[in-house]
């Protein structure tokens, strides 16, 4: 029974914080006087200055469930876990807690900086609740997980501030709760501590406790956590399964960078006929009065009118499904004949170039263009992992030696996780790896052999 | 060793600990019986980190009350004060005063030192709030026996006659302290919060010393003397030093009814404290 035991229960939780210190402080000397009567200050609005830091928020953790909590600084995540550690009370909603608790947070903070390592260490492990005795029993663990052998009877201000947070960590890693609250720890230390943190995570994961992690990291909530909860404003945005939480949170911060670097002005101009052809316009004109000799060397002119990228169905989008087919229709006009006029398209990742389709490799087209007319670039299976991209145009006269026009990106397309089920997803990191790694994706097979004899086959599934 | 669970359920509501009166009363007892091996290492940790960086060390713990004594009989020595009728000489009347004054001003400054020493881990820990009260009666205790000590050297040296009922002086020295404590814990939510209340602390300090009988006798007439007659804290300074050096007993009665209003305001106190101390680090934030 208790296999499955609801260890952290969250029901509309929330609580208000002012902005502004002096009515902070005012605030709180009338809320001891409301407590101190038996009364609740302001149940349920706002004074005045305040916002609500986490506002409705529920989730539960069972046992052996570890919960990520992920979201942009100052979406409510610490305040919560402060919550959850019984240091802050609601202001709505209510929170149960069965069994012991504690968190494993960066205590570092607390040294005091004239005492040695060792004494900060005895503080500390009794603060947490600790005994003498246990203190002196796991004393030497702690000292050689945060190997400090050599400092430990130092005065703490002569440590680093990575040597005190992970004394901060060793003491509390000694800890065997029934909840445990982490907070970012394994954000401290070299690369070799980091691993130990993530050893002794990975054991707490499988000890059957309930956990909850705040972290910034993605990879980590995917490897690690069972469930995860968004958080934004205070407020849940998605709660349910890691690996469905941070797709949408992938998505949701690729599309506020498409979104950021369209408001930038970076020449994004994909979205709409009118929009690119205004733009396109702009561009032209400018580039007409700059640089008029080369734009019209041997008479030949072509206005680019639209790009669209078109998605399976034949319509302009935006977004394209996880290995699907793409195509991108490029309007143009020529006031006068064009001869063999050459097309190539760039695409790019961060400014980094990918590949190109390029006439230049592909041959010459028709003999000449003239008048308005569309040309379109088919790719059958873009084998690009889900990110944003750019694709960049220029276009070559028929030698290809003159630019036609100036090298530019023309649209921008986000390559989703839609399709993602294509492809074998069994990695600890397979949705952030595949959507934070190298942008291009390749089909293989892994082959195991003992000797001569095949033992282990590994396909990457992909049709 | 199997745990049953229930007993360690919590819930967190906005409603005031108060409405569970029976819960509120378990808690402050189970803490405080948890927090005391806490309260002990947050003693050593807080007098360790106090005078390790200082030359004189421990010396800081008896320099106040010898320099007040010594500029109050300075000025007694220059007929600046008056100062008849003592029943004894003008220095142990003003060692005595200031030694014993010194367990009241000691108590009072010592709940919000204790929380403001511990905030870093008050607002990231959460473990037995009880651990602060008891360290800041720890302190004031570990200033009591020097301070006692100071006071027996010194009426050695003067060649003081001490009265047979000298021990008994350890009643209202105790109830100085609880006094000062129960001011300084009902100061605490206030406290924590603004800082004028710890800067005020100073003041409040001098300006109470002023009107109590600690450097000289209580005029008979006059505002001051009214203050001093109604001062809760006079009876005990005076019975404190009947007891050593007189062994006259009859303040002792005041003295023992002001300790049981103390004891009753530092339970209000202690509760207050509870209730306080999540708003406290709401508010202090990280």
């Amino acid at each position: 029974m208790t296999g499955t035991a609801e260890l952290v229960v969250c029901s509309g939780l929330s609580k208000r914080f002012c902005r502004r210190l002096k009515r902070s402080l005012w605030y709180g000397v009338r809320d001891v006087g409301a407590e101190a009567v038996g009364r609740r200050s302001a149940p349920g609005r706002l004074r005045r200055d305040e916002f609500w830091a986490l506002d409705d928020v529920s989730f539960t953790v069972r046992r052996g469930e570890m919960l990520g909590l992920i979201g942009q600084n100052g979406s409510g995540k610490s305040t919560l876990l402060k919550m959850l550690n019984g240091l802050m009370k609601p202001d709505g909603g209510a929170l149960t807690l069965r069994g012991e608790v504690q968190a494993l947070i960066e205590l570092g903070a607390g040294f005091n900086p004239i005492l040695s390592g060792r004494e900060n260490v005895r503080i500390n492990a009794s603060v947490l609740g600790l005994s003498k005795a246990q203190t002196d029993r796991v004393m030497p663990d702690i000292v050689e997980f945060a190997g400090l052998e050599e400092f430990i009877d130092a005065p703490v201000q002569n440590y680093s501030s990575g040597m005190k947070a992970r004394l901060g960590f060793a003491v509390v890693s000694q800890l065997d709760p029934d909840v445990l609250l982490i907070d970012e720890v394994l954000a401290v230390g070299d690369t070799a501590f980091q691993e130990k943190c993530m050893r002794r995570m990975d054991a707490l994961r499988k000890s059957n406790k309930a956990v909850v992690f705040v972290t910034h990291s993605l990879y980590q909530v995917e490897a690690l956590c069972d469930t995860a909860l968004w958080l934004e404003h205070g407020m849940v945005r998605e709660y349910g399964p890691a690996g469905d939480v941070v797709r949408s949170y992938l998505d949701d911060q690729e599309l506020r960078a498409m979104r950021d670097s369209a408001e930038e002005g970076v020449a994004y101009q994909g979205r709409g006929t009118a929009a690119t052809r205004a733009f396109f316009d702009a561009r032209d004109a400018a580039g007409v009065d700059s640089e008029p000799a080369r734009a019209r060397r041997d008479g030949e002119v072509v206005t680019i009118e639209s790009v669209d990228v078109l998605s399976p169905d034949g319509a302009p989008c935006q977004e394209l499904p996880f290995l699907s087919e793409c195509t991108i229709r490029i309007r143009y006009h020529c006031e006068q004949r064009l001869n063999e006029p050459l097309f190539n398209l760039r695409f790019l990742h961060g400014g980094q170039r990918l590949f190109e389709a390029s006439m230049l490799i592909d041959g010459p087209g028709p003999h000449s263009v003239e008048g308005s007319g569309i040309v379109e670039c088919h790719i059958p299976l873009l084998p690009l992992t889900p990110k944003v991209y750019e694709v960049e145009l220029f276009v070559r006269s028929g030698k290809g030696t003159v630019e036609l026009i100036d090298t530019r990106i023309v649209a921008r397309v986000r390559v989703t996780d839609e399709g993602l089920d294509a492809v074998a997803l069994r990695g600890p990191m397979a949705i952030n790896h595949l959507r934070q790694g190298s942008p291009f994706y390749v089909p293989r097979t892994w082959r195991f052999y003992q000797g001569s004899e095949l033992t282990n086959t590994v396909e990457s599934r992909y049709s | 060793m199997p745990r049953d669970l229930h007993s360690e359920e919590r819930t967190y509501t906005p409603d005031s600990e108060l409405r569970h009166p029976l819960r509120l009363i378990r808690g402050m007892g189970s803490d405080l019986v948890a927090a005391r091996e806490l309260a002990w290492r947050l003693f050593v940790r807080d007098t360790a980190a106090q005078y390790r960086q200082s030359a004189l060390g421990y010396f800081w713990v008896i320099l106040p009350p010898l320099a007040t004594s010594a500029i109050f009989i300075l000025l007694n020595s220059a007929n600046v004060l008056v100062s008849n009728n003592l029943g004894m000489s003008y220095p142990v009347y003003v060692l005595t005063g200031t030694v014993f004054f010194g367990l009241f001003s000691d108590g009072m400054a010592a709940p919000l030192k204790t929380v403001t020493a511990s905030r870093p881990l008050l607002i990231k820990v959460r473990f037995p709030r009880e651990a602060l009260l008891l360290t800041a009666w720890a302190q004031t205790l570990l200033g009591f026996i020097i301070r006692i000590a100071l006071l027996a050297v010194c009426l050695v040296l003067l060649r003081t006659h001490v009265a047979p009922t000298a021990p008994l002086a350890i009643i209202p020295a105790v109830g100085l302290m609880l006094f000062g404590i129960m001011v300084g814990v009902l100061m605490v939510p206030l406290g924590a919060l603004y800082q004028d209340i710890t800067l005020g602390l100073v003041l409040l300090t001098s300006a109470l010393m002023l009107v109590t009988p600690v450097a000289f006798a209580p005029p008979s007439s006059g505002v001051l003397g009214t203050i001093m007659h109604y001062n809760p804290l006079s009876p005990l300074v005076l019975c404190a030093r009947d007891l050593v050096v007189t062994g006259d007993t009859s303040n002792l009665p005041a003295t023992l009814a002001i300790m049981g209003v103390c004891l009753v305001l530092f339970v209000i106190g202690w509760v207050l404290f509870r209730l306080a101390v999540p708003i406290i680090v709401e508010r202090l934030g990280s």
